[in-house]
């Protein structure tokens, strides 16, 4: 009952002012994802923009209303289990004697004296119209259960209110806040080894073949990117057979990458002056990691061309690339489960992939957050949205 | 003039929406209303039945009509009281089925007043933005 009637609040309100409300709510919303596309590594939002402070207080001032008509409801149950109670008592009482004196009631305003007989006969009304004859013992009986089911109606109206309290107080320091000028800073909290699934699943997406990204995924090694790794190897392996096929296609596409993409050579080679101790470690571990990644970069990102002509050094070079058209699932899988261990929900919510491959094309090399980016997505989407599609139609032309 | 006329249209068209949405919102709160009511007589008939079913066979149950009293077998009045539980619950089922359609309707009639009121807005900003000789309506 008692939800029943929240229920009817939370619809009814506000009946007449919810357009202006809502279009509020999306101003609101637009002003916090413009904050979130200018911040490098989190959003600066002040309280009040979300939680103006009227609106925060008008939502507290509903809640407190709220727990106002609770309240009420709880003493009117209370006058029934005390008026419950009193009428225990007198029914145990009754029978004591024979019979009473009383002054019987007639009319309004009107009493006469009488005498109540029978007094161990009770006519209990039961609810909706039936009434049952009881003693006292049993009226008594049925009384007490009357009690219990009151007492547990108390128990639950309590537990409403605690909770609109609570609900109430949240609502109160927001409007406080609100109102004292706070600012929400929101930082995208990136665990070390989900950033390195991202970092794995920048590579596998078109994505930025920035230098401290590549560095720092070397000079970060962990159990999880280790496995990533051996699992990339051993893929590596079973796709040697499909080497020579391959080979052909990405000539075709490096052929591609030096026309549209010459712009970013200059990147690259950068890149490369800047590891060549990635390009031949004595680990083999670490080689193939450098490899991998390098020729996957170079593989979806077409701009990558001077990786090719070192990478030819290396027999894995061009198995990888073709181990690659197979990683996606792989590294889907161990993807998500790293998020789901290690990110807040908030990100998982977000289209995770995409938010480091679109940073590569803003162009800035230098400003390369590898991972907290998450918010930046709209500043490139478009451009990114043209690019992640090559490599899906790649992969289906290699697959042929 | 035109402009005008398609103003007024615009007008009418979203007040006629805004009653029908006010309509249904009225609708909802008759709904919940009986809703509530059909609740609590069916907890109470839940309690009487509960009663009933601790009382003994022979034990005097009397069913209040109109003025009096009229004594009822016991068994009767159980299957009464089951009978009632029985309608109420059916009752509830159909007004849910109700509210949940008069709560679509609203929200599509709430769109459309947004979207009505959000034309109306820009249309008299293109109106009243335009030079001063076009006004008259």
């Amino acid at each position: 009952m008692e939800g029943y009637k929240c229920n009817c609040t939370k619809l009814y309100w506000p009946p007449k002012k919810l357009p202006p409300s809502l279009s509020l709510a999306v101003k609101q919303e637009r002003k916090g994802e413009a904050k979130m596309e200018k911040g490098i590594k989190g959003t600066v939002t002040s309280v009040s923009s979300m939680y103006p402070a009227e609106e925060a207080q008008k939502a507290a001032k509903r809640v407190q209303d709220a727990i106002a008509e609770k309240q009420e409801e709880l003493e009117r149950l209370r006058d029934f289990i005390s008026d419950n109670t009193n009428l225990v008592t007198l029914v145990q009482r009754l029978p004591d004697q024979l019979q009473h004196d009383i002054m019987v009631p007639f009319g309004k305003a009107a009493f006469f004296p009488g005498r109540l007989k029978h007094t161990n006969e009770f006519l209990v009304l039961l609810g909706d119209g039936y009434y049952a004859e009881r003693t006292s013992i049993q009226t008594m009986e049925i009384l007490k259960r009357r009690g219990k089911t009151l007492q547990s109606q108390v128990d639950s109206l309590n537990a409403m209110v605690e909770d609109l309290k609570a609900e109430a107080s949240f609502f109160d320091a927001t409007a406080a806040e609100a109102a004292e000028g706070f600012l929400e800073i929101r930082e995208d909290y990136v665990d070390e080894s989900s950033a390195r699934e991202s970092e794995s699943d920048l590579l596998k997406q078109i994505s930025s073949s920035s230098p401290e990204a590549d560095n720092k995924t070397n000079a970060l090694e962990d159990e999880e990117f280790a496995r990533i790794m051996s699992r990339m190897d051993e893929l590596e392996k079973e796709e040697l057979a499909a080497e020579s096929y391959n080979e052909t296609g990405e000539h075709e596409e490096t052929d591609v990458s030096l026309d549209s993409f010459s712009d970013q050579i200059s990147l690259h080679q950068v890149k490369n002056s800047e590891e060549p101790e990635f390009r031949k470690p004595p680990d083999q571990a670490k080689y193939k990691n450098t490899m991998s990644e390098e020729v996957k970069s170079r593989h979806h990102h077409h701009q990558d061309f001077t990786n090719r002509s070192q990478g030819n050094i290396f027999p894995g070079n061009v198995s990888t690339s073709s181990q690659k058209t197979l990683m996606p699932p792989e590294m889907d899988k161990v993807q998500a489960a790293a998020s789901s261990r290690h990110e807040p929900p908030l990100q998982t919510s977000t289209s995770k992939p995409e938010f480091d491959s679109q940073k590569a094309f803003t162009g800035s090399i230098v400003e390369h957050p590898y991972n907290l980016e998450r918010n930046s997505s709209e500043q490139t989407v478009s451009k990114s949205g043209s690019q992640r599609s090559k490599p899906v139609s790649r992969f289906k032309m290699q697959r042929k | 003039m035109g402009s005008a006329s398609a103003l007024k249209e615009l007008q009418r068209d979203l007040e006629t929406k805004a009653n029908d949405l006010s309509k249904i919102q009225k609708d909802i709160a008759k709904n919940h209303q009986v809703r509530k009511k059909y609740t609590i007589q069916l907890g109470e008939n839940e309690l009487v039945l509960k009663e009933l079913d601790l009382l003994q066979e022979d034990a005097n149950v009397y069913k209040l009509i109109g003025p009096v009293l009229v004594k009822q077998d016991l068994a009767e009045a159980n299957a009464n009281v089951r009978k009632r539980i029985e309608y109420i619950s059916a009752e509830l089922k159909r007004l849910d089925a109700t509210l949940q359609d008069l709560e679509e309707k609203q929200s599509s009639k709430k769109e459309t007043v947004c979207i009505l009121s959000l034309f109306l807005y820009i249309y008299i900003y293109i109106y009243l933005s335009q030079p001063r000789s076009d006004y008259g309506i």
